[in-house]
């Protein structure tokens, strides 16, 4: 998979710079090119109200190159990466029965850690009146996420009583480092300013569809506990999914 | 340069006002801001003479009058401005401006010192600026007032501004060797401004060859009495009326001794001749503002003084091509147009110039077509060199194709004797025996219909003596009517379009050299009593010309720029190209029609050869904060190809964000590399 999207990242960046390199687009003064730092950050109510991590704001870190390719369009790709904790908030069903009553917690305790990267291969459509990379525009893309997560078992655990009274850890949650990836299609509106003719000033906002999709149907899941070996694949989509689903962004590049 | 220094200017009016601590300076601040940019804005029009005879001899009238104050002769700037209303202005900071207009119309000098000495007297007394802080405090009066009694009020204290300039005037003039009387005169000719500068009876003979004697019903037997309207109501007026000024003027000049006084000190025959000389700019003026009835009536008239003058030839040649297109419809008067509704109706029109009203009204369009051939083709013939003569003459044979008639139609052999031009006249005007009147209308219209013509009909003999003698004339005759269903090609093309709405507009082939026009930049704000921003603007202004020419220069795009705030006092001759160009525009904008002919603008194809090409870049921001607190920007740039009188490339955009420097470079840079590459701009 790794070498898969190493090669799709690599193709992206050479149609980016080869495409139209001959051609005489306008651009911005004729400038073309703009390589950056993007900060996107979305509120994150529910983490501080219901205790999934500890960040009253998501917060991601993309660097990103974009080229002008034709008078009001202009593509990119960029990569977004975040760190998070999951408190472990959602309930853990460890033994597989189905009466849970003897639980003597719902929850794991301690927390995992996500490590994501979003690579995202996006096009610009700027508005009829402007000229790209300057203006307001509409952005669509495609975004591939991989993400881990790293758990201790010393650490995450559930404490299981038995019939006799006594209790028993539970920590078997998978693979202590575990490896997620999927695909988005995003969709956004922005605009980018220039000063100086040659630093860029983006702002926005974008939107994963199916992160965001995903979300809404999540809604309707009313907590049934999850077993323990799917509980850290289920609770970390949900929780890249909330990192994802929509974002502010403010971007800052150099145009050349 | 040409100009002020305008922000320094203002900046001193400023601290001057300050200095004075007067309790009113702000608004005289406002104003000072306002009138040096109006100001600027006139002398940077192209709409002044400049290095011209004229003003040298207005200057030389100034002199006379201020020989003994040559520290206010010091403060005055008199300009002539190109202009056929009959007015004069006068500008705070010493600026006089005369039209060409009231130069026209003086009678004698002396008239026309009286009016400088009126214009003077409203400098020395403030009255610009006092008007402006007396109309400003009357507008902020909230209680007791409706709009009705404002207007009154700002009237009623112009008169007074006025009637005092009349006297203080008089002051002035009195010091000189002007005759008096020429003071309470003047009033005279402004009473009858409206009416052309010399009243001659028109003589259809002037349209007459031997061979083409025009009908008497095209003419009026008698023409309407000129109206005195001296006395009129002046309440809403912003000058006394005639009577009243003249009765004031006439009341001290009676008291005054006025023996060994003259008409003229500068010079009788040089003032008339700055009089013809404003006379022929004036034909040229209604030609620009296609006021074909005024302008055929004025080179008429200079015509009986020049008759064989080639200038007069064109102007009356290009009038009756024009009222030919005008009776096809091919001339169009909008509400744009400096003719709102097209030429005025003939029962308006006072003296004689009604007969060329009534003549245009009466005569059929088609018959017209054939006047005019005949006088255009004669003057062609008499000036073969003069190019706008042949080529309104080859577009009359075009416009010939349109008529019912072809070559047939027309006598071109002799038959008989061809009677005297008495005898014809005569037998034209003169009812045959047991023919009613009725009765030849009716025999008039059915030929009209049937489109043939015999003996009887007045223009069959017109080109006779042309087709026996000039073969060139036969060959060029339209051997047959063609079927008019669709316009044909003439002078320029004839085809006319309304304007696209369309906001944008690309040019097929690449364009690298442009001449530029001074490009604008406008900074409004609607939140203010003076909305415009004028500091600001010409700041920005400088800035965007700046930048047009940066982003020109990293194009490799020729701009050449005519822009009168850089242009050097010896550049008068790009300055006079720029006054061209701006008529080749008011000329282009007098209608919305986007191909309306551009007939009066001659020295556009030395303007395209100087500059070694067609076209023409017209741009400019304006950005507006709105009543509501609303910043929007419009941005334009309008590309003409002044040779084939086409718009070859427009866009026109509006933002709703302030004027910011990315928008401004995003767009100048997009417009010109639009211009280069037209086909790799999508």
């Amino acid at each position: 998979m790794k070498n898969l999207l190493k090669s799709i990242f690599l193709v992206a960046i050479l149609l980016v710079i080869g495409i139209n390199a001959g051609a005489q687009v306008p651009g911005y003064m004729g400038k073309r090119t703009v390589v950056g730092y993007g900060f996107y950050f979305n509120p994150a109510f529910s983490n501080i109200a219901l205790d999934y991590g500890d960040n009253p704001v998501n917060t991601l870190h993309e660097f990103f190159l974009e080229r002008t390719t034709k008078k009001r369009f202009a593509f990119g790709l960029s990569v977004r990466l975040y760190r998070y904790t999951y408190n472990n908030i959602e309930s853990v069903n460890p033994t597989g029965s189905s009466s849970y009553y003897s639980y003597n917690s719902y929850h794991p305790t301690g927390n995992y850690l996500i490590k994501g990267r979003n690579f995202n291969l996006y096009g610009k459509f700027f508005g009829w009146r402007y000229l790209a990379p300057w203006g307001k525009y509409f952005t669509l893309g495609l975004s591939y996420t991989a993400y881990s997560t790293t758990y201790d078992p010393a650490q995450m655990r559930v404490q299981v009583r038995q019939s006799n009274g006594s209790y028993t850890n539970y920590s078997n949650f998978g693979a202590p480092t575990q490896t997620y990836s999927q695909a988005d299609i995003t969709i956004g509106n922005g605009n980018s300013r220039i000063f100086g003719d040659k630093f860029v000033v983006d702002y926005g906002y974008t939107i994963n569809t199916l992160a965001m999709a995903r979300i809404l149907v999540n809604a309707f899941d009313f907590g049934e506990p999850i077993l323990a070996s799917e509980y850290i694949g289920t609770t970390s989509t949900k929780r890249v999914a909330a990192i994802n689903r929509f974002n502010f962004y403010i971007k800052v590049g150099y145009l050349f | 340069m040409f100009t002020q220094d305008i922000r320094n200017v203002i900046s001193k009016d400023i601290s001057d006002l300050r200095n004075k601590k007067e309790s009113d300076r702000w608004l005289k601040s406002s104003f000072l801001t306002a009138s040096n940019y109006q100001i600027e804005r006139i002398v940077r029009s192209g709409n002044t003479l400049i290095n011209d005879e004229i003003t040298a001899y207005l200057n030389k009238i100034v002199d006379v009058i201020l020989k003994d104050n040559p520290t206010l002769r010091k403060q005055l700037n008199v300009f002539t401005l190109k202009s056929s209303v009959v007015n004069a202005y006068s500008f705070d900071k010493g600026y006089v401006f005369i039209n060409i207009g009231l130069i026209a119309q003086a009678e004698t000098e002396a008239q026309l010192a009286y009016i400088v000495c009126h214009e003077i007297s409203h400098y020395t007394k403030q009255h610009h600026v006092n008007s402006y802080v007396k109309n400003a405090e009357i507008d902020m009066r909230s209680y007791g007032y409706n709009n009705e009694e404002r207007v009154i009020e700002k009237c009623q204290y112009s008169k007074e501004n006025e009637s005092e300039a009349d006297i203080e005037g008089l002051k002035l003039y009195e010091r000189t060797l002007y005759n008096l009387k020429q003071a309470e005169k003047a009033f005279d000719m402004l009473q009858y401004a409206h009416l052309p500068f010399e009243l001659i009876a028109f003589k259809k003979s002037y349209f007459e060859t031997p061979n083409y004697i025009l009908p008497k019903n095209y003419f009026l037997p008698e023409v309407s009495a000129i109206k005195d309207n001296s006395n009129d109501d002046d309440t809403k007026h912003t000058h006394p009326n005639t009577k009243k000024r003249k009765l004031a003027i006439g009341e001290i000049i009676n008291n005054r001794d006025n023996t060994n006084r003259v008409n003229a000190v500068v010079g009788q025959v040089k003032f008339e001749y700055i009089r013809d000389l404003s006379r022929f700019e004036l034909c040229r003026l209604y030609l620009k503002n296609r006021d074909y009835p005024n302008a055929l009536y004025a080179a008429y008239i200079m015509s009986l003084q020049y008759p064989s003058n080639e200038y007069l030839a064109e102007v009356v040649s290009k009038c009756l091509y024009a009222i030919s297109l005008y009776g096809k419809g091919e001339i169009v008067y909008t509400s744009e147009s400096n003719l709102e509704n097209g030429f005025v109706s003939y029962t308006e029109i006072e003296s004689f110039p009604q007969q060329i009203y009534h003549m245009i009204s009466k005569m059929p369009e088609n018959e017209w077509t054939i006047m005019s051939l005949n006088y255009i083709y004669r003057e062609h013939k008499k000036y073969p060199k003069n190019v706008a003569l042949t080529t309104f003459s080859d577009s009359m044979f075009s416009l010939m194709k349109r008529t019912r008639w072809g070559i047939n139609d027309f006598a071109r052999v002799s038959k008989k004797e061809v009677p005297k031009i008495d005898s014809i006249q005569k037998a034209t005007e003169t009812p045959k025996e047991g023919n009613s009147k009725t009765d030849l209308i009716a025999n008039f219209l059915q030929k009209e219909r049937e489109g043939k013509s015999d003996d009887t009909v007045y223009y069959r003999n017109v080109f006779l003596d042309l087709f026996e003698n000039d073969k060139g004339f036969a060959d060029k005759f339209p051997a047959a009517p063609i079927e008019v269903t669709e316009k044909s090609e003439g002078y320029s093309t004839y085809l006319s379009y309304n304007y696209s709405r369309n906001k944008s507009k690309k040019n097929k082939a690449s364009i690298s050299k442009v001449v530029l026009l001074e490009p604008v930049f406008l900074e409004i704000d609607e939140t203010k009593r003076e909305e415009i921003e004028y500091v600001k603007s010409d700041e920005k202004q400088e800035s965007y010309s700046q930048s047009l020419n940066e982003i020109a220069a990293m194009l490799q795009f020729e701009l050449i720029a005519l822009d009168p705030g850089l242009l050097k006092s010896r550049d008068v001759e790009k300055m006079n190209d720029y006054s061209i160009i701006n008529d080749w525009f008011d000329e282009k904008f007098d209608t919305e029609k986007e191909r309306n002919k551009i007939l009066n603008t001659d020295e556009m194809d030395r303007v395209v050869k100087k500059y070694g090409t067609p076209y023409v870049l017209k741009t400019g921001i304006a950005t507006v904060i709105t009543r509501a607190g609303k910043k929007r920007t419009y941005f334009y740039g309008f590309l003409y190809d002044v040779k084939s009188n086409e718009l070859v490339y427009k866009k026109y955009e509006f933002f709703k964000s302030k004027d910011r420097k990315d928008l401004v470079n995003a767009k100048t840079y997009q417009m010109l590399f639009e211009l280069k590459n037209p086909e790799r701009s999508k």
